[in-house]
């Protein structure tokens, strides 16, 4: 009852959240330098050549017709060409986006998991070895910038050590694709058992997930580290440890499975800048994701692109954060009956 | 006490905290003991050193804190001596312990049903059907109205005084032979706390248990207690029987402390009641002597420069206190 009144209001407030991001994304276009026209004609076009492609663009309307005419087009699915690749945006992206989904559920798996232990370790021996290594790492995600860290660690494992293959894209050349069910490499060469394409795919996959994933290691750890010694300190489990429970129950069942609350929501929001990450990272690695292609779109002056990742990627990041809240509810029972 | 001796013998117990600015004296040297099926109440002001006593019993005495020396016997057994394992098994099982604020003490993201589940399965190994039929039991024991629906409810969904039966019910399902309670009435309105306290004097009653009644108020010790040990600044500064405690109290601390309480009986106007000048020392450099002398009205030279010698004014009755300002004291 509570829960869906709270769950329609969220769900009202997200379609306003949207309509402000497909103001923001459409707008993007007449803010950025150059004309869309002009940079797909060339610099040697006619000035009437241009002024008849603004017409054909719809440029030469007035903004709010451009912006029903737009939004219609992407109601139906339409966002509309590159002309970079000559294909339909949304093709393109469908194409891309798995790449982009697998690279950044890696590094955030990386996160959580290394985060979580790190945090907790952290918290159990205060100023104890993993604590120093905690705040190493928290100092490294903050100020080392991520492309930094994956050029460092391509000279470090691909250059000198030789064991991990040069930056170019998800698999090897000469290792087929898995066929394609989810479109992330890794989960689709493991439900078609081909072993030779989840080798390869994990591989290719180790370095920018490591990379990306520093990003919100240091965040992760920081909120594990605080929320366990405020839970490790607090009367409830003060009160278990009275009960005669062993430390594991006391550590993992109760103060960590308190301490998770804040750090959920703390991950959700890391999800959001994975992507922001992803970009740079997937330029870095020649990772086939949404990241590389918007960077190329960027460089190419490719607007119908930009304006659909800026609107997707916003969108995502907003979807991200109503299923966030959403898990507050199965996580934390007194959000029930507020 | 028992003939064959007391149940819980706490000698020259010294815990420390250690900070920044040197090592805090929370308690230093302190000496009691609990017989079988006796309630023994620990009174003193907040920062006394109460419940860090009583956290030194169960080997929880949080950090920066640490026991530094003493024995802590029970039964036969010195628990400082033992491994934390083995400690492990007597907590909960042997010693259990009522906590002062009963809604902060349970698990706020678990129903009551999968908490008194821990607390039954913490030391036995019982099946589903038995966990819920015990919970049941303990709960309309301690008088939970619809224990049933209490089961499924979380923390925040139930008043403190149920809280607090749910607390008591986790920390009795063991039956453990001692029970400390800490300010178990203070969170509690008045008629609650009076159940309570009544329960837990049935639950001593039935299972020949003992009680370490922590508290600051003197009614509860009254009403409650067998012997009572008084706490000031880290230091039992007097342990007794409660009816020679109350009737002659052989520190002046203890006389001022009854006198700064409230008593329906004595038909006393508010204007009697007396106030302890001063406050608590700094426990952090405390003065090597007595640590109530700046605040008392029989200091003498002698109490400063050692800790008062620990005396035995009559059997069973031990006095922090130098031997002259006693005698001043009691003929006054």
């Amino acid at each position: 009852m509570t829960r869906r009144r709270y769950l329609g209001r969220r769900l009202a407030l997200l379609v306003l959240v949207v309509f402000g991001i497909s103001i923001v994304a459409f707008l993007l276009v007449h803010v950025l330098p150059g004309d869309p026209a002009r940079s797909r004609l060339g610099v040697f076009a006619t000035e009437e050549l241009v002024q008849l492609k603004r017409a054909e663009m719809g440029l030469d309307k007035s903004l709010p017709e451009q912006y029903v005419t737009y939004m219609g087009n992407v109601f139906r699915g339409d966002l509309g060409d590159s002309w970079r690749t000559h294909n339909p945006v949304a093709e393109d992206f469908v194409e891309r986006f798995p790449a982009t989904i697998e690279l950044a559920l890696a590094a955030l798996l990386l996160a959580v998991v290394l985060g979580v232990s790190l945090g907790v370790a952290a918290a159990l021996r205060r100023n104890g070895p993993f604590d120093h290594l905690a705040t190493l790492l928290g100092i490294l995600g903050i100020s080392a910038p991520v492309f930094w860290i994956g050029l460092l660690l391509i000279i470090a494992f691909v250059t000198q050590l030789h064991v991990l293959p040069a930056p170019l894209g998800r698999l090897a050349s000469d290792v087929e694709a898995p066929t394609q069910i989810t479109g992330l490499y890794v989960v689709d060469s493991l439900l078609t058992a081909n072993w030779e394409a989840l080798r390869s795919s994990l591989l290719y996959l180790v370095l920018p997930a490591v990379t990306l994933g520093i990003l919100p290691l240091a965040p992760i750890t920081r909120m594990t580290r605080a929320a366990m010694i405020e839970a490790l300190d607090s009367d409830f489990v003060r009160a278990a440890r009275a009960l005669g429970l062993s430390r594991t129950q006391v550590v993992v069942k109760i103060a960590l499975r308190n301490a998770l609350i804040p750090v959920v929501s703390m991950v959700g929001l890391q999800l959001g800048y994975l992507v922001g990450g992803a970009v740079l990272v997937e330029i870095v690695f020649t990772w086939s994701g949404i990241g590389l292609y918007l960077y190329r779109s960027v460089i190419g002056l490719d607007f119908a692109p930009i304006q659909s990742l800026v609107l997707i990627v916003g969108v995502l990041f907003a979807l991200i954060n109503l299923a966030v809240d959403m898990l507050y509810f199965a996580i934390d029972p007194r959000i029930r009956v507020r | 006490m028992s003939a064959n001796g007391p149940l819980l013998q706490v000698s020259d117990l010294q815990v420390h905290f250690r900070t920044r600015d040197g090592s805090l004296e929370a308690v230093d040297r302190i000496n009691f003991e609990i017989g079988s099926n006796e309630v023994f109440g620990l009174v003193g002001e907040s920062g006394s050193g109460k419940s860090v006593t009583a956290l030194s019993i169960l080997g929880l005495v949080p950090s920066p804190g640490r026991i530094v020396g003493g024995d802590i016997v029970f039964g036969d057994r010195n628990l400082r001596e033992l491994p934390e394992r083995v400690v492990r098994t007597i907590r909960g099982r042997e010693i259990g312990m009522i906590f002062q604020n009963p809604r902060a003490s349970l698990d706020p993201v678990r129903t009551v049903a999968v908490q008194l589940s821990r607390a039954l399965r913490a030391h036995h190994d019982l099946g589903r059907g038995e966990v819920r039929r015990r919970s049941v039991r303990m709960l309309r024991d301690l008088g939970m109205p619809d224990p049933e629906a209490a089961l499924t409810k979380y923390p925040h969904q139930l008043s403190g005084g149920m809280c607090q039966r749910v607390m008591v019910a986790m920390m009795l399902s063991s039956r453990p032979r001692l029970l400390i309670a800490d300010e178990p009435t203070t969170a509690l309105d008045e008629t609650v706390g009076a159940q309570l306290l009544e329960h837990l004097r049935r639950f001593k009653e039935e299972h020949a248990a003992s009680i370490l009644l922590i508290t600051h108020d003197m009614g509860v010790i009254a009403e409650m207690c067998d012997r009572v040990g008084v706490m000031h600044a880290g230091h039992v500064v007097e342990v007794g029987p409660v009816g020679a405690v109350f009737r002659d109290p052989r520190h002046p601390y203890t006389r001022a402390l009854l006198d700064s309480t409230l008593r329906i009986d004595r038909d006393s106007p508010l204007s009697d009641i007396e106030r302890i000048p001063g406050t608590v020392p700094n426990l952090l450099h405390p003065p090597p002597g007595c640590r109530f002398a700046d605040r008392c009205a029989y200091v003498l030279p002698a109490c400063r420069p050692a800790k008062p010698p620990r005396l035995e004014v009559a059997p069973g009755h031990h006095v922090l206190c130098q031997e002259t300002v006693i005698r001043e004291f009691a003929a006054p």
